[in-house]
This record gives structure tokens, C-alpha cells and sequence, in this order.
């Protein structure tokens, strides 16, 4: 690609072409204010904050306007500032924008240029009208009477998300954000990704459980990944105190850019199984508390008959910390073996002309995989074929039953860069699919640490031994009489209860760091952000005890 | 179905979905869209509703309830307002006893207002369904009216 030379402001600087003349200021260093502008979005030019003088004519808005050649930009002269400050009186006296009743005051893009600006009084006098308020949502709630209607949330939801749920109703003042076809939150086909959350300037969107806990300012922001699943999101975790205030996508994630799903943002925040702070033992029907001296005292009277499964949802450090402790009698809970290896990265999937998505509603379990293949599939860049794929149906004409995975596999093959998207495959259906030579493969591991399961040799197997020892958060066994059953593990449920003999308690989440292997095979760290409780055993605390034993 | 056979008519191509609309829209006796209707659209052009909805509720010709049979378009743009459009919004609203935006109780009229006819020559103007009425007063509005509802 070809330079460009111009001036702004009088300084002589030399961009790439096809850069707009906000991008070109900002390597010079110069600041144009914005509000509807978002780094990941396209150029959308509703706000005019950014207007600059650009040639003759009208202002232009500097995120929406290319640079050519010879070009001379003021980014601030006494009318731009003049022409700026009345957009922003504008802005302010539609709608409801008294901020000290704001969630988000203190942390809004409006509210710092008003500062910005020196407004000190309404300009306009403030509007009346009510606009419709929507609090159906589990996780977001939507006040229309704090949007300015810079569209970040319709145009991330469409172009980052791929879920196309929110648009804009109506025109000029009357222009509401829209769900579907004018639906509730809860009524919509709304995944819960939160990305409109995360990128709302003002208060029209925002984070139900985190709201007035505390603004950005108070709380500490940690870069780590999420552990929900083997995608593996860059996150930005908002901690105020010992507490997570909320997660965010971080932007400058190679692997997600930004786009989280429900498992990975709201999820485990409200997650509510009661916590196990204590090991306990059952005698006689009866469960005490004991020490983890004892706990682990009673693993060592059982160890010469006890087989251990691992769930692929644990760090790589406990993973190790149990193998080599109880070596060749330590198993995999769930199964770890792909029926095609993967021959594709999430990279393929940027280019990739049609999809094959087969078994796995990506929706509910894999949502940024999901983002990446429908924010190509609805605006028609590419096609989808879903085979029982669950709510991505929806979005294709070409949708089958297994039954069908012939007629499947040949529309595919009319595509010239085709990736198959799929965790665990039926019989029969596996071996009809890897048989295609002109296929990219992609497996969705099917916990978030399966690939470290696999790293370390550790193999899948059903549990029938008499002495057996669970590690995880999602434990369900059956029992026969004479059995002995251990549960290293977060959660204390009824049902766990009912079958086991010991329970151990374990971190979870951002309660301990560890080491995850994602679905690309990339280690990457999930970091401790809280300290647990006192009593749960963290995961150093758990792999010194196993050597001892 | 008659709405499947409107669909027919043109290529399942984005580009077509105004047409579309405002096909499925004549064709229903109350001039506007059912929910159903964008629903139709946004399968057979493969569009999100979103998109479907957010057209069909910023153009000014779409609605998203029922009309009446004489749609009434009442020019406000500058040149018909220095001449009086005002003055005739009023007639009108008088006249039918509803206010703009609404539809008279028997279907007949629904009052609307329109941006320029292009027909400034003869301002003030106002079209009802396809037909323009220019240079109108209070009483050549009235008498028009009335010859509508006479069914002339």
C-alpha cells in the first residue's frame, strides 16, 4: 500500500492510504475528541464530535473521512470547537442525561466531554419524554432515556457478535435501539455475549449485577484468560476488593479480539451451588469436619486401591500434581480423545467461504467460535451448513438432520475453503466426515483443559473400581455398596452428598493461577484474581499434600 | 398462500426487501405491515429481523399498524408551510376528528404528513393514496373529503 503526505494542524506527517484522518492524527499525536467512534468497529460518523476541517466545504468527520494526498486538516479551530460544543449541547438535552443518577457516571464517555468541553449548564432545555426502560434481561439492562443513540451496541452486536439482535427502530428523535422485532430482552434471540454492555459509552447499557458496586476508577483491572472453555478469552477482570465486580473482553486478545460469550462473562459470576470450605467426612451417615491433615491421611490408608478421574475443567498444575503422584491409575473423568484431529486453526476461520458446523450448538457451548463463523455467515460472506447444530440453524437454508449427513457433506463440498466445526461426533457420522480430503478440520475440545488431559497421556475411562477418587466441579457418580468415594472439588451439592464418603475443597475459577492448553494447542494462564476462602486447598497446597502421601 | 405467492415474485436478493415490503403492504386491505409480514421478509431474504424491523420502522411509507383505505399525505415541507399547510393539517385533523397519525374509526382515513410532493407549484399539496391534490383551501379539502367518503 501506497503514503500518503499530509498536514493536520499544521504538521507535516506521511500515513499509510486508506487511513482516516482520526487514525493519521492519532500517530501524530494529535487528540480529536469522539463519542459514536469505536477502535474495533467500522466507521459509522453519527456523533459529528470528531468533525475537523478538511478543504473546502463542510466539516468533516474525521472518523469517517480517508486521508489522500496533499491534504491539510485543523483539527481545532475556534468554529470546530464551537460547532462541537453545540453537538454536544445537543446531545445532552435530549433525553435523560442527569448524571448523579447514573450507574455509569464517573465512568461515561458522554460525561467526560462535557468536562472536556467546560459545560456548565443545558444549553437546550433538557427533554421530558419517557422512553421505554427494558430490565427483562438477566444480566443487561437496557435505559433508553441514557442512549445517544451512537449505535456501538447494534453495530458491535452485528459485526463482532454475529447475532444481529439489536438495529434501530424508527428515525431521528423518536429512533430507539431495537431487539429483533421490537421484543423485550427476554423474549429475544439474545445469546448474552454482553458485548453491547462492554462497549456502550453512556448509561443506556449496562451490567445488572455490577451496577453501583463500583466505578472503573475504584477497582483494579487484571489481564488473564478465561477457563470456561478451550477457546481460551483474553479477559479483563474489574476486582474491588476481594470481589469481581465484572469480566470484560479484552481488545487486545489475540485470540478473541475483544468478544466474550455468556459462559465467559456472566456465568460464573453467578454461579450459586454451595461452596465446600472445609474437607468432610462421612461416618456412619453422618459428616464431620475434619483437617486436611486427616483428609489426606485417610487418601494415604486408600491409595494402594484408589483410581483417580480427572476432569478436563482443572489446571494443568493439579493435572500433573495427581499424575504423578498416582501415576498409571489416573484417568480422565470425561473423554479426551478427538474423533478427527483438528488441521485447522481459529485463523482458518477468518477466511473460510463455507462452514460446517456438525453436533455442537456453538451458541451455547463454544460462543466466541459461534461469533466468528456468524458475523461471516448472516452478512452472506460466507456459507453455513449445520448439521443438528441446535439454535445455529436458525441462520441457514442449509440445515440437516444426521440422517442427512450426505446431502450435507455435498453442499459443503461445493464450497472451496471449507472448515468442519465439531466437538464429539456420533458414531457412523465421524467416519463419514474425515474421509473428505479437501476439509479443514476444527475440534472443539470437549472441557476447557482436554488438551493438557491429552498432553499428559491421560486417558478417558469409565469408573467401576471399589476406591475411587473424583477431581473436579461437575462430579456425578453412582455408588454400589462396599464403594469408597472421594471428591476433591468447589462445590458441595445434595447429589454429591448423597454418594461420597470424603469431599476435599478445591479453588475454582480466578481463585488460583494455572496453566490452561487451548484448542490451538497455545498454553495460556489463568491468573489468581481472588483469594479463596480460608479452607479451600489451593492447588500448591493440594500438590505438596500428594507428594507426601 | 397469497403472501408466499408475493414473495415469488421477486429474486430472494437483500437489494429487494423494499419492494418486498411495500408489496406485502398493498396487499393488505388495512395498508401496513404484520409482524408476520417482516417475519416472511427476513426468511425469504435470509436477513436478520433486526434489520427487517429497523427498515421497515425508519421509512415514513411503511406502517406498523393498521391504516385507513385513503391514506392522506399533507406536505410540511418550507414552501406548502408559507402557504398555509398549517392551516390545512388543521381542516383536515377537524374535519376527520383525529389527530395525525391516527385513522378514523370506520377505516376510512388515516392522516399523515409528508416531506416534499414536488409539486410546489400548486403548495399547498397533499396526496391521498396516489392521487395529488393541489393549491388547497379549507374548503376544497373539505369538499374532497366529502366526495371521498361519498365513495366518488
Amino acid at each position: 500500500m501506497g503514503k500518503v503526505r499530509l498536514k493536520i494542524d499544521g504538521k507535516e506527517i506521511e500515513v499509510e492510504e486508506g487511513k482516516t484522518i482520526l487514525e493519521a492524527a492519532k500517530e501524530a499525536g494529535i487528540e480529536i475528541p469522539t463519542l459514536c467512534y469505536h477502535e474495533k468497529l467500522l466507521p459509522y460518523g453519527a456523533c459529528r464530535m470528531c468533525v475537523v476541517e478538511a478543504g473546502p466545504g463542510a466539516l468533516k468527520p474525521a472518523c469517517a473521512t480517508y486521508v489522500t494526498d496533499g491534504m491539510e486538516v485543523k483539527t481545532s479551530t475556534p468554529e470546530i470547537q464551537e460547532v462541537r460544543m453545540t453537538v454536544l449541547q445537543l446531545l445532552f438535552g435530549e433525553r435523560n442525561h442527569y448524571c448523579m443518577y447514573c450507574e455509569s457516571s464517573g465512568n461515561c464517555e458522554l460525561q467526560d466531554l462535557g468536562y472536556k468541553f467546560g459545560l456548565d449548564h443545558f444549553e437546550f432545555p433538557p427533554y421530558e419524554d419517557k422512553y421505554p426502560v427494558d430490565v427483562s434481561h438477566p444480566y443487561i439492562l437496557l435505559d433508553q432515556n441514557r442512549c445517544v443513540l451512537c449505535r456501538r451496541c447494534a453495530r458491535a452486536c452485528a459485526e463482532l457478535g454475529g447475532h444481529f439482535v439489536l438495529e434501530v427502530k424508527n428515525r431521528g428523535y423518536q429512533s430507539l435501539i431495537n431487539i429483533d422485532l421490537n421484543n423485550q430482552f427476554a423474549q429475544s434471540s439474545c445469546v448474552s455475549c454482553g458485548l453491547c454492555v462492554q462497549v456502550c459509552p453512556t448509561g443506556a447499557l449496562v451490567d445488572k449485577r455490577a451496577s453501583y458496586l463500583g466505578r472503573k476508577e475504584q477497582a483494579e483491572v487484571i489481564k488473564t484468560n478465561c477457563d470456561r472453555c478451550p477457546v481460551g478469552c483474553g479477559i479483563e477482570v474489574y476486582r474491588r476488593a476481594n470481589f469481581i465486580l465484572k469480566v470484560y473482553g479484552d481488545w487486545d486478545s489475540p485470540i478473541n479480539q475483544g468478544v466474550l460469550c455468556k459462559n465467559g462473562r456472566y456465568l460464573p459470576l453467578y454461579e450459586d451451588r454451595p461452596r465446600l470450605n472445609a474437607p468432610k467426612l462421612k461416618e456412619g451417615g453422618i459428616w464431620t469436619q475434619i483437617s486436611p491433615e486427616m483428609a489426606f491421611k485417610v487418601i494415604s490408608e486408600k491409595k494402594g486401591a484408589a483410581t483417580v478421574f480427572l476432569e478436563g475443567s482443572l489446571p494443568l498444575e493439579l493435572l500433573q500434581a495427581f499424575k504423578s503422584a498416582l501415576g498409571d491409575r489416573v484417568f480422565a473423568l470425561n473423554e479426551v480423545n478427538p474423533p478427527i484431529p483438528s488441521t485447522a486453526t481459529l485463523k482458518d476461520l477468518e477466511d473460510a467461504d463455507t462452514y460446517l458446523v456438525v453436533g455442537v450448538d456453538l451458541n451455547e457451548r463454544y460462543g466466541v467460535v459461534g461469533s466468528m463463523i456468524k458475523r461471516r455467515v448472516v452478512p452472506q460472506n460466507a456459507r453455513l451448513i449445520a448439521v443438528e447444530a441446535g439454535s445455529l440453524s436458525g441462520i441457514t437454508d442449509f440445515s440437516y438432520e444426521y440422517k442427512d449427513i450426505d446431502t450435507a457433506l455435498g453442499e459443503a463440498r461445493k464450497g472451496e475453503k471449507v472448515v468442519a466445526v465439531y466437538s464429539s461426533l456420533p458414531e457412523g457420522i465421524s467416519e463419514r466426515l474425515e474421509t473428505e480430503s479437501g476439509f479443514k478440520y476444527l475440534f472443539l475440545p470437549y472441557e476447557a483443559n482436554t488438551m493438557a488431559l491429552k498432553e499428559l497421556g491421560i486417558e478417558h475411562k469409565v469408573p467401576q473400581e471399589k476406591v475411587k477418587i473424583y477431581v473436579g466441579e461437575n462430579i456425578s457418580s453412582a455408588r454400589s455398596p462396599g464403594d469408597f468415594i472421594v471428591a476433591f472439588t468447589p462445590f458441595e451439592t445434595p447429589e454429591l452428598k448423597s454418594v461420597a464418603d470424603l469431599l476435599i475443597p478445591i479453588t475454582w475459577y480466578l481463585e488460583d493461577e494455572g496453566t490452561f492448553i487451548t484448542l490451538e494447542g497455545k498454553k495460556v494462564v489463568r491468573q489468581r484474581v481472588v483469594t479463596p476462602a480460608e479452607g479451600v486447598l489451593t492447588v500448591e497446597e493440594i500438590s505438596s499434600r500428594l507428594l507426601k502421601i | 398462500m397469497e403472501k408466499v405467492r408475493i414473495l415469488k415474485r421477486f429474486e430472494p436478493r437483500k437489494e429487494n426487501l423494499l419492494s418486498l415490503l411495500h408489496a406485502l403492504q398493498r396487499s393488505n386491505p388495512q395498508n401496513y405491515l404484520e409482524e408476520e409480514d417482516l417475519k416472511l421478509a427476513a426468511n425469504y431474504l435470509s436477513l436478520p429481523l433486526s434489520f427487517v424491523s429497523s427498515v421497515a420502522t425508519f421509512y415514513s411509507m411503511f406502517s406498523l399498524k393498521p391504516r385507513g383505505k385513503y391514506i392522506i399525505r399533507i406536505c410540511e415541507s418550507p414552501p406548502c408551510h408559507l402557504v398555509g399547510a398549517e392551516s390545512i393539517i388543521d381542516t383536515v385533523s377537524n374535519f376527520l376528528g383525529i389527530k395525525v397519525g391516527e385513522t378514523t374509526p370506520d377505516g376510512l382515513f388515516t392522516l399523515e404528513l409528508s416531506s416534499c410532493l414536488g409539486v410546489c407549484g400548486v403548495a399547498p399539496a397533499m396526496m391521498v393514496n396516489e392521487e395529488v391534490y393541489g393549491n388547497l383551501t379549507p374548503e376544497k379539502v373539505r369538499s374532497v373529503l366529502n366526495d371521498l367518503r361519498r365513495g366518488k
